[in-house]
């Protein structure tokens, strides 16, 4: 592969790591920064301007927080955080299904537990290695926003809870990269686990599959048998089904 | 101040006007901080660049650039004067090579680390238009806005950058 097209899609995966974008300065913010002698020119409109400003981020504020809080459709599959246990470190990840510290806002409010409907989608294998595919259904009447490599945990029948390690790199799994963004109500998230299938006979068996949305946030589904096919290998990032540009790597 | 400026400064002076373009620009000014601006002060940079951007907006001529393109000089002034001020503070060390999100091998041999270090060595000029032309995903003609050149003198440092990538890797896989 020439230099050219390495670096081409080196950038494009920098690109699908990278979180939510950034936020400017709340216009209050500006108006306290306005240079003095102009602050005064237009004290009273752009006063005015701000005190709307913040009035209209308010309700937006108290409408996402409220979307947040609503009730669960039925059959949507959601743990309590105290069911749920990290015994293991979370795999290191740069993209991270949480707004980092850099990230102030995501583009829509995070996706929560009872929002998603976790569903299996495809699976099959491909050059020795197993591909499975996870969707997340948005059941929810309001958009939100999935990106990051989520925190997967086995719960075996007895209830033990085992976090799944993958050891190759989101990157290396199939589709990669996977691009975050908003899930329309209706819609559908996903992302894919990848298998060795190859010289690997005992692979990871459990009764169910927990999908961490959120250190407090978390969907359940039955263990999808096709992963217990050969061993865990990588975990793709979330992101809204079906992918803008799919990449093949 | 001609008129064109004139007109310019008092479109940005509106508050709601400014915010709006800011809106417009945030997605590439993202790409750009996490890009240049060191390791977890993307987002402080960027408020400070919004901020002078916000507070020298009556220099801002449209007649001179896109808006876009004067945000982002800020933002990349703003990006190097943190980068220095934490390399004279001793607190970069080691770390401006991390810029990869990965480091495991690539399907094609690699590693997005490895490229990104050999990105680090690079002269400055070369590594500004390697991150806004492959990284942040600028074209050529708004590379050369943001920097003061032609576009013929980005593309120039184009060739020259990978040429000196591509020596560095066929050295490194030969060793």
């Amino acid at each position: 592969m020439d230099i050219d097209s390495r670096l081409r899609e080196a950038g494009q995966r920098w690109r699908a790591s990278q979180g939510p974008e950034l936020e400017h300065p709340r216009p209050a913010s500006l108006e306290d920064d306005a240079p003095t002698g102009k602050r005064r020119k237009g004290l009273v409109p752009l006063a005015a301007a701000a005190a709307a400003a913040g009035i209209i981020f308010g309700i937006v504020s108290l409408q996402g927080a409220s979307t947040n809080g609503q009730q669960v459709p039925a059959g949507t599959a959601t743990t309590h955080p105290s069911s749920v246990t990290s015994p293991l470190p979370k795999p290191s990840t740069s993209t991270s299904p949480h707004p980092s510290s850099t990230v102030t806002a995501p583009p829509a409010p995070a996706c929560v537990g009872s929002q998603l409907r976790p569903s299996l989608g495809t699976t099959g294998p491909a050059l020795g290695t197993g591909h499975t595919q996870i969707l997340l259904k948005n059941v929810s009447g309001q958009r939100c926003y999935l990106g990051g490599v989520l925190p997967l945990q086995g719960v075996a029948a007895s209830g033990t809870m085992t976090r799944l390690v993958f050891p190759g790199d989101s990157a290396t799994s199939y589709p990669s990269p996977v691009v975050p963004g908003n899930v329309a109500p209706g819609g559908f998230g996903a992302f894919w686990v990848s298998t060795q299938l190859n010289g690997c006979a005992n692979g990871a068996r459990f009764a169910s599959l927990v999908i961490e949305l959120s250190p407090q946030q978390h969907v359940q589904m039955p263990w999808p048998t096709y992963m217990s096919h050969g061993c865990l290998a990588a975990e793709s990032a979330a992101g809204p089904f079906p992918q803008p540009i799919p990449s093949i790597p | 101040m001609s008129t064109t400026a004139q007109d310019a400064s008092k479109r940005l002076f509106s508050v709601e006007e400014f915010t709006a373009e800011l809106d417009r620009v945030m997605p590439v000014m993202t790409r750009v901080a996490r890009r240049f601006a060191p390791p977890g002060d993307a987002e402080d940079v960027t408020q400070e660049a919004c901020l002078a951007a916000w507070r020298y907006r009556h220099r801002f001529e449209s007649k001179q650039g896109s808006f876009q393109a004067w945000v982002l000089k800020i933002l990349l002034n703003e990006s190097f004067k943190t980068v220095e001020r934490r390399r004279r503070n001793g607190l970069l060390l080691g770390r401006l090579t991390d810029r990869s999100h990965s480091s495991s091998e690539t399907p094609y041999g690699g590693s997005d680390r490895e490229l990104e270090t050999l990105i680090s060595r690079l002269p400055r000029r070369q590594r500004e238009v390697i991150g806004l032309y492959y990284f942040v995903d600028l074209p050529v003609q708004q590379v050369a806005e943001l920097l003061g050149v032609s576009p013929g003198t980005v593309k120039s440092t184009l060739v020259d950058a990978r040429r000196s990538l591509q020596i560095h890797l066929a050295g490194e896989e030969t060793s």
